[in-house]
């Protein structure tokens, strides 16, 4: 057995892959032209899967701020937080990110894969005890798995069936620590919040959110503020490579022992630091997501439209309305053709293969942003509407 | 306190009714594989595993499972049985 056995099963689903034409893992944009469109294998296509949510990315006032910090501070930081990896707009977006929380401290990592990697792994270790959602993001799974503390998961957005983790877990259930998710990122659904809160106030324990599809999507800050559950939430993690359209990630507490995580924490002290640049425009946006709500009425008004009118299709789409729309597909051969038709119909969506989805669908999931016009929007569903009758044509032929 | 092998028969029989193979389940099948399913729907299998079992399954001690005896001697260190 050589180094390399264990991919060939891989290698084999990707020749598999390769075979049908379909590239869904090897899309290069050629050229950005806005926050919701590119050239994309020399087409002029509609970006309807970059979860640019409030389509900062090319924010003048951002972009700006960005420019005016690589002038000012070099193009990177070429050090740990630890070491010469501080700067002081590191330490002023810490200071933007609790405020905005209001929360007492902050701690930014390197992406928001980090953040949760980081978070989790110093938080808890071979005595503790994580209960997370079974749906959480790889990143929430990372992290558990690096702390080593003993991982439990509960059916995905059952309150019911956290409840019942928490009860067969005695005594242990008080120190218990809680991950779910604001939106999570396959369906586009949100968590039950006031009563998975409701179960941690009965248990005891503490609760972590990840806002990362949330942040500046449910209300200003997530789904913990539109819940009203800002008491009930121990720890939120999220990132700023979604609606603030930089990268980077963050933790936020009331709990003084945040800042001792951040001396323990290895993905926070054994990486680079945030670029100056990308910290001055996540805090450029962070400000224009405050002072701009009508973007997040952009948003909502492109994700309901979206949502309904592949629904109208005949699309099996997510349970509720949300900037993320997934476009489930149980054939492999009915999703690899639809993706495909769409990208050369000029639209780009993620195509998801199980296991990393849910029930074993193939996802053909968008996110829509608060910049894409009402125009685009229908152009990506005649597309989804052209390439399934191309599908359906071709399939009875 | 359940026996080691009041436990298998009962895995055995969650299995069976979620096996998508023609496979007589027993101590020696292997999962996933052999009850031909995939890796997400064995997670989904354990859910009723531990619903049928009322505890639950620390994810952490399933990449040393293999058979469905290995599985059955996580259940008795879980149920408080022999070591």
């Amino acid at each position: 057995m050589s180094l390399f056995s264990k991919f060939d099963a891989l290698a084999d689903r990707r020749a598999a892959l390769d075979e049908t034409g379909a590239q869904p893992f090897s899309v290069v944009v050629d050229r950005l032209l806005s926050p919701t469109e590119a050239i994309v294998n020399g087409r002029q296509t509609i970006l309807a899967g970059t979860n640019n949510y409030l389509g900062l990315t090319f924010d003048p006032e951002c972009v700006e701020a960005a420019r005016e910090a690589v002038s000012a501070e070099g193009t990177g930081t070429t050090g740990s937080r630890m070491a010469n990896g501080t700067f002081a707009s590191h330490v002023a977006l810490e200071r933007d990110i609790a405020a905005f929380f209001d929360r007492r401290g902050a701690i930014v990592f390197s992406t928001g894969y980090l953040a949760n990697l980081g978070i989790l792994s110093a938080l808890t270790d071979r005595d503790d005890v994580i209960v997370i959602d079974g749906d959480c993001h790889a990143s929430i799974y990372d992290g558990c798995q690096m702390g080593g503390a003993e991982i439990i998961r509960f059916r995905h957005n059952d309150a019911d069936d956290l409840a019942k983790r928490l009860r067969r877990l005695g005594e242990r259930a008080a120190n218990a620590l809680i991950v779910v998710e604001g939106i999570y990122s396959m369906l586009g659904d949100r968590a039950p919040m006031s009563e998975i809160a409701a179960v941690k106030r009965e248990y005891g324990g503490y609760l972590l959110v990840d806002e990362a599809h949330s942040l500046g999507v449910l209300g200003e800050r997530g789904l913990v503020e539109i819940a009203d559950e800002h008491d009930s939430v121990d720890f939120i993690t999220g990132t700023f490579s979604k609606s603030l359209g930089a990268t980077g990630g963050f933790c936020v507490s009331d709990l003084p022992e945040l800042e001792l995580i951040r001396v323990s924490s290895r993905p926070y002290v054994f990486t680079a630091s945030m670029c100056p640049s990308v910290i001055a425009s996540t805090r450029a946006a962070l400000a224009v997501l405050q002072r701009r709500p009508e973007l997040r009425e952009d948003l909502w008004r492109n994700a309901n439209r979206l949502y309904k009118k592949l629904g109208e299709l005949g699309f099996v789409v997510g349970p509720e309305p949300s900037p993320v729309i997934a476009a489930m597909v149980s054939d492999i051969h009915q999703a690899l053709a639809i993706w495909t038709g769409l990208l050369e119909r000029g639209v780009y969506v993620n195509l998801v293969f199980p296991p990393a989805t849910p029930n074993g669908n193939y996802l053909l999931r968008c996110s829509v942003s608060a910049a894409h016009t009402t125009a685009q929007i229908d152009q990506i569903c005649d597309a989804f509407e052209d390439a399934q009758r191309s599908f359906t044509t071709s399939s009875a032929a | 306190m359940s026996t080691h092998e009041e436990n298998l028969t009962k895995l055995c029989a969650v299995l069976q009714r979620n096996t998508k193979t023609d496979v007589v389940v027993g101590a020696e099948t292997l999962l996933a594989s052999e009850l031909g399913i995939d890796s997400a729907q064995l997670m989904e299998v354990l859910l009723e595993v531990e619903d049928d079992f009322d505890i639950s399954i620390p994810l952490n001690v399933l990449p040393n499972v293999y058979t469905v005896d290995d599985l059955t001697l996580e259940l008795d260190k879980l149920l408080g049985g022999s070591e």
